[in-house]
């Protein structure tokens, strides 16, 4: 009888230990073998990004152009095009509700339609973990570099078959260790 | 001798027997002489609380200490600390399993832990990777990988979190933006179901039982609005209806009569429910979006889609079950008619509403009933000298008449006087209970 608890146990056990697997698994895959897309920073107005210990991230190229004469609702689940810009960040060509052939595309939700011809996105990398004494310097760097003058931060994000991985955080051109390393080196922040 | 050394003869005894040095019923002679082994008496509630609360302290400890999200170590080595946790409550579970399965405080501890364990796993590898947050499907597969622990090891602590858990999925699906599976909770909520039975069976008196029960039935209380509220106008009248009747006549079915009150949490949360259900039935305001003039005018159905089929099924069953235990209570000749009658009223005082154009009738039914619920209430409890029934009737008998006031444009005086003769009604109440009560 203990025999066959044990067994049904070690069945249990296979299965939780897949979910947090799977989840590192396909990540992983996508980090190492993904298209890298450098997603700019949105320009902050007076807007904390910073909750928890984690930067909440907005990024400029969350708006595609939509086809002309259809309407999106809003949390539809759609495919968005990638494509980069004159400097080389991303930005969204379009958007279609079948799954694209070929190129890079995201599975993302509909924030809204907007009645000009945009559709606002939700993207799933909206969010930097960092650890809780760091993320205070981070918060303050984000913003000195996210103003309409100085636009130097981004996010560099791994994309394959629809999924993206975000990747590093990027502030005046450095990832954010290296930054932070230096802003302490030259007694800053 | 101790109880370790008694686990190891009985351990080593069937070996012995099997190698051929002990004949089988020389060994069953000295498994007798130093006596069986105890099966664990039922443990008192302390060492039980302090199991669950240590193992919960434990583990959310552990938690904050990984939360701290080390930076300066590489991503792999974060990966393999998220599975610490894991790893950590499955051993303990399954040591527990294997060597102390006849312990409920090491069941339930272990239970309670390994269940923060996989909810901690998830929450650090979405750490590790920034995942954006979903908090819906993120609670849905917790719950779901906390289920089994429900049976293995087995724990009542581990089904009343689901339960809890669930609603909480409930809720987030159901709000705008979210994926609209709530209905799935009650097909999710069933799989605790029948652990809750053989408690239920076991023991019906028992705290465990009745700790179920309470969680249980705070969930359904919640659940039914969340899930069934779409399915068509007023479908909260009969989805509540029958479960609040559902409740009150499976407690009279099942519990024992001389249980203290909060050990009988179905009768009290079905009788509660049965009696403001009611009260805002007598109100015009109930009704304005489940009558006729509702479903004439303004109700508009998009489509015949499943969801939507399963929801106005469970309507139908929870309505279905109250009439049932109704019918089976007549026939039985037991006692609780009065509140299982529920069952019948409130459907038809829904059907009423819906197909004739007038309230007027169902707000009277509503008031009738409400009032013979008052009023019986208070006769039983004068009969039989119990002063929280003389209570609860006058209670009842208070809030409909409160609500009457509220609603008409009586003039102040007459409410005054209203108002006192109630008040001095309770005191004479009271007191001709007590006297009887000191009679006996």
């Amino acid at each position: 009888m203990k025999k066959r608890l044990l067994a049904l146990f070690a069945l249990l056990v296979l299965v939780q230990l897949a979910v947090p697997a799977g989840m590192i698994l396909r990540r992983e895959l996508t980090l190492a073998t993904g298209e890298t897309f450098r997603f700019r920073t949105a320009p902050i107005d007076p807007y904390d990004p910073f909750r928890g210990r984690y930067v909440t991230l907005r990024l400029e190229a969350a708006t595609s152009p939509a086809p002309p004469g259809e309407s999106f609702r809003a949390g539809e689940w759609v495919y968005a095009l990638l494509g980069e810009d004159a400097e080389g960040f991303a930005r969204f060509t379009g958007i279609t509700r079948s799954r694209p052939e070929g190129g890079a595309w995201l599975r993302v939700r509909v924030v809204y339609g907007g009645g000009d011809g945009t559709v606002h996105l939700k993207l799933p990398f909206d969010r930097y973990y960092a650890e809780e004494s760091a993320a205070p310097q981070i918060e303050r760097a984000y913003w000195r570099h996210s103003r309409r003058e100085s636009r130097e931060a981004w996010v560099t994000v791994r994309v394959r078959a629809g999924r993206g991985v975000l990747e590093e955080l990027y502030l005046d051109g450095l990832p954010v260790g290296e930054y932070l390393a230096r802003e302490l080196a030259t007694g800053e922040g | 001798m101790s109880k370790k050394a008694i686990r190891w003869l009985h351990d080593e005894l069937p070996k012995l027997v099997e190698a051929g040095l002990l004949p089988p019923d020389e060994a069953e002679a000295i498994a007798r002489h130093y006596g069986p082994l105890e099966k664990e008496g039922r443990p008192s509630v302390g060492v039980l609380l302090c199991s669950i609360l240590g193992a919960a302290l434990i583990g959310l400890g552990i938690i904050l200490l990984l939360a701290h999200n080390w930076q300066s170590l590489g991503r792999p080595l974060r990966v393999v600390l998220s599975f610490a946790p894991l790893m950590l409550g499955q051993a303990l579970t399954g040591w527990v399993i294997l060597r102390r399965g006849e312990s409920r405080a090491w069941c339930e501890g272990s239970a309670v832990f390994l269940m923060g364990a996989v909810g901690a796993s998830i929450a650090l590898v979405g750490q590790t990777y920034h995942i954006s947050g979903d908090p819906e499907s993120f609670l849905l597969v917790w719950m779901l990988l906390s289920v089994p622990l429900v049976y293995l090891p087995g724990s009542s602590t581990a089904a009343a979190l689901t339960w809890v858990g669930l609603t909480f999925w409930a809720a987030m699906a159901s709000e705008y933006g979210g994926s609209g599976l709530q209905a799935a909770f009650w097909l999710l909520a069933a799989l605790a179901g029948p652990h809750l039975w053989r408690v239920v069976r076991e023991s019906p008196r028992s705290p465990r039982a009745a700790f179920l029960l309470w969680v249980l039935g705070g969930c359904l209380c919640v659940a039914t609005g969340l899930t069934l509220k779409r399915a068509f106008p007023g479908a909260w009248v009969p989805a509540y209806g029958g479960l609040f009747a559902s409740l009150y006549l499976l407690d009279r079915a099942w519990a024992p009569r001389e249980a203290p009150l909060w050990r009988r949490p179905c009768r009290l949360i079905g009788a509660a429910g049965i009696v403001i259900l009611c009260l805002m039935l007598t109100f015009d305001l109930g009704w304005r979006f489940a009558s006729w003039a509702h479903y004439r005018q303004v109700w508009q159905q998009s489509g015949f889609s499943p969801a939507w089929l399963g929801q106005v099924a469970l309507v139908l069953t929870l309505a279905g079950l109250a009439l049932a235990l109704l019918v089976r209570t007549l026939r039985r000749r037991q006692g609780g008619l009065l509140f299982g009658a529920a069952g019948a009223v409130v459907p038809t005082g829904y059907l009423l509403a819906s197909v004739v154009p007038a309230d007027l009738l169902s707000l009277i039914l509503f008031n009738l009933y409400l009032a013979a619920l008052g009023v019986g209430t208070l006769r039983a409890g004068l009969r039989g000298a119990e002063l929280g029934t003389v209570n609860g009737g006058l209670i009842i008998l208070t809030l409909m008449i409160t609500a009457r006031f509220f609603d008409s444009d009586l003039p102040f005086t007459l409410r005054g006087i209203l108002f006192i003769l109630i008040g001095a009604g309770f005191l004479a109440a009271n007191l001709v209970a007590r006297k009887r009560r000191r009679e006996r």
